[in-house]
């Protein structure tokens, strides 16, 4: 093979121009944004919601005037459908909040964290939600977003009141034996929750242990639930019709072997029950789980 | 060589004037009401207005990004094509995106963003790639010569397994960390750090300028391998430079933007059906014409259910696709 040590000059003054351009593009970039800090001021009345559950709370903590736009999954209550929509939970049109110039964002766990540094660098302050684990933490987010939206009085009102059910379900089932559960959200793979999601705070305040708890992911193997051989299996397949959830009833059922099946304690669940982390409907979640795991402790009562 | 210099100034002439469209359409379109003859006005008011921020600080790091990056991917794609003689393959064909991506994964899961900030997104990404570019490259190095081949089978393979270890991650990670995946395999040009948009807009131009050394080898080795040494091209270090600066490109690529489909693809054979396969134009008309491209999917992006933001690789797959096999089948000949 000859070695090419002939190139035209042509080549080599192309390839300096080019480099010459890399130059100029260094220096003709300006610093094109600073950050600027926003004073924490006082309760904010142009707030953008980047959830349904934050939509739903600052409905519920009564300042949906304060509310100037929300995403496209925010329908809960109906009204909420009528704000102006700043895209997606995932997708979010981060030009369309600057250009509505509100004084609080507040966003969820779905956020892209390099939107969330675009909206700083515009100067917006913004309030950071993350996934509720626990009924504390849930309270906590209706105090955090009450407070930030001159509502603290009405979120005091409402995490009370939650506590309150709360603690009358846990009255109810404190005495009796704790029962082994297993809840499965998901069909294809198999899933449930572990304790890293909250849907694990209506067992474990239900005086019931979740057979998946420590699991390290949702996904779980069929066979180990037969092996566990849960007292309660609860079915609440998300996404999926309900004709589906009394399929995957019918299947656990048909396993002998498994004691729910024998005592015929597998239920389908409405995963709209379980599936909406703010106190009250947490409360209300909770009182349907542990009617189901412990039947005889009247909690419908 | 059939067209002449003529045609090469007329072409990167439409090509640079529509660089200027896209990037004036880039800079004056989008949720907020700026029309492009508002800018010099909204520029000389200065920084207070929310105006001047969504231009400076959202539309013009955008148009930016979209430029290098998509500049960047069909360079890529041009050079790969050039070097396997195959017109199947794209930058992502060697696994690279699949190594970025692990890279990205294996960063979420354990954390390293916490210790190093968010710049560790796009470093594990890089270095993800990088791995897989070396793994590619020294399986298929033997005596100065490189196995094409072989080599793109390996990078197929390494593809697939990487993507797979990447569902296995997903697999194993707790419900928010899996979030982050997701989303971060989604790719989007909203980039917040402007040190890392100007290191993709250097990279992509130098890698621009540092293909131009090697063009009339690439030339040669269309001819075929043999035809090129007698040539006197020294063929094996040209496919193993060529190769570095076409991975290291989309390994940028990658690691700023997310996955982007189809833009290294569809853009190279479109230039070559207009310039033709000298690569002392086509490889700065492919720069062009992807930073076009993918300028023009993302005003497209943002637009077409606004407020709703779509995923750029959707428009650049959906839009690209089906150019690209309207203008196939009405070429006659193979390609």
């Amino acid at each position: 093979m000859i070695p090419c040590n002939t190139r035209l000059p042509g080549q080599a003054i192309l390839a300096t121009t080019l480099l010459g351009c890399v130059l100029l593009a260094l220096s003709a970039l300006p610093a094109l944004a600073e950050e600027h800090q926003v004073p924490e001021n006082a309760p904010s009345t142009r707030v953008v919601s980047l959830s349904p559950i934050i939509t739903e709370t600052i409905y519920l903590l009564g300042a949906q005037d304060a509310l100037l736009a929300n995403t496209q999954y925010c329908n809960v209550p109906p009204q909420a459908a009528e704000k102006e929509k700043i895209g997606s939970v995932t997708q979010v049109n981060v030009e369309k909040i600057v250009s509505l110039s509100p004084d609080l964002v507040i966003t969820s766990a779905l956020t892209r964290e390099k939107q969330i540094r675009i909206l700083r660098n515009q100067g917006l302050r913004v309030m950071e939600i993350k996934n509720p684990k626990t009924f504390a933490q849930m309270c906590d987010i209706t105090l955090a977003i009450g407070r930030a939206l001159g509502k603290e009085a009405e979120a005091q009102k409402i995490v009370a009141r939650a506590g309150r059910e709360v603690a009358q379900i846990r009255d109810r089932v404190a005495g009796l034996a704790p029962r082994r559960v297993f809840i499965q959200i998901g069909l294809k793979p198999l899933h449930t929750v572990n304790k890293d999601l909250f849907i694990n705070a209506y067992i474990d305040m239900s005086n019931a242990v979740n057979i998946a708890e420590d699991a390290p992911s949702g996904i779980y193997s069929r066979e180990k639930v037969l092996q566990e051989n849960p007292d309660v299996i609860l079915v609440a397949t998300m996404g999926t019709s309900k004709k589906a959830g009394r399929m995957e009833k019918d299947r656990w059922a048909r396993f002998g072997s498994l004691r729910a099946s024998v005592n015929n304690e597998i239920h389908v669940l409405d995963p709209e029950t379980i599936c909406s982390p703010t106190p009250l409907s947490f409360a209300k979640g909770l009182a349907e789980v542990a009617a189901l795991i412990h039947p005889g402790a009247g909690i419908r009562d | 060589m059939t067209k002449g210099p003529a045609i090469w100034g007329m072409t990167l002439a439409v090509l640079a004037l529509l660089l200027a469209f896209a990037a004036g359409l880039s800079l004056s379109v989008g949720s907020a009401d700026i029309r492009i003859l508002d800018i010099p006005g909204i520029l000389a008011r200065g920084q207070e207005t929310t105006a001047y921020g969504i231009l400076t600080g959202i539309r013009l790091p955008r148009m930016i990004l979209g430029l290098a990056i998509g500049g960047a991917l069909a360079l890529a794609g041009t050079l790969l094509q050039a070097m396997f003689k195959n017109p199947l393959v794209e930058p992502y064909t060697l696994g690279i995106s699949g190594g970025a991506s692990l890279g990205i994964c294996i960063n979420i899961l354990f954390k390293v963003y916490a210790h190093i900030g968010i710049i560790a997104y796009p470093l594990s990404g890089f270095a993800g790639a990088s791995l897989v570019i070396f793994l590619v490259y020294g399986l298929n190095r033997r005596n100065r010569h490189i196995r094409s081949n072989r080599m793109l089978l390996t990078g197929v393979m390494i593809s697939y397994v990487a993507s797979s270890l990447v569902m296995l991650l997903m697999a194993l990670a707790e419900t928010d960390d899996l979030q982050n995946i997701v989303l971060w395999i989604m790719g989007s040009l909203d980039e917040p750090d402007i040190a890392l948009i100007r290191l993709a807009l250097i990279g992509s131009l130098a890698g621009l300028a540092l293909s131009y050394l090697f063009c009339l080898d690439l030339n040669g080795l269309l001819l075929g391998e043999e035809e090129a040494a007698g040539l006197g091209v020294n063929t094996g270090r040209t496919k193993k430079w060529v190769f570095f600066i076409a991975s290291f490109l989309t390994g940028l690529s990658v690691s700023v933007a997310g996955i982007i489909m189809f833009a290294g693809l569809i853009v190279p054979h479109f230039m070559r059906m207009i310039t033709g396969p000298d690569h002392r134009i086509l490889l700065v008309a492919s720069w062009l014409a992807g930073a076009v491209f993918l300028m023009l999917c993302d005003v497209l992006a943002r637009t077409v259910i606004a407020p709703l933001e779509l995923p750029v690789g959707v428009i650049t797959g959906i839009i690209g696709g089906v150019i690209f096999i309207w203008a196939i089948s009405r070429k006659t000949g193979d390609i």
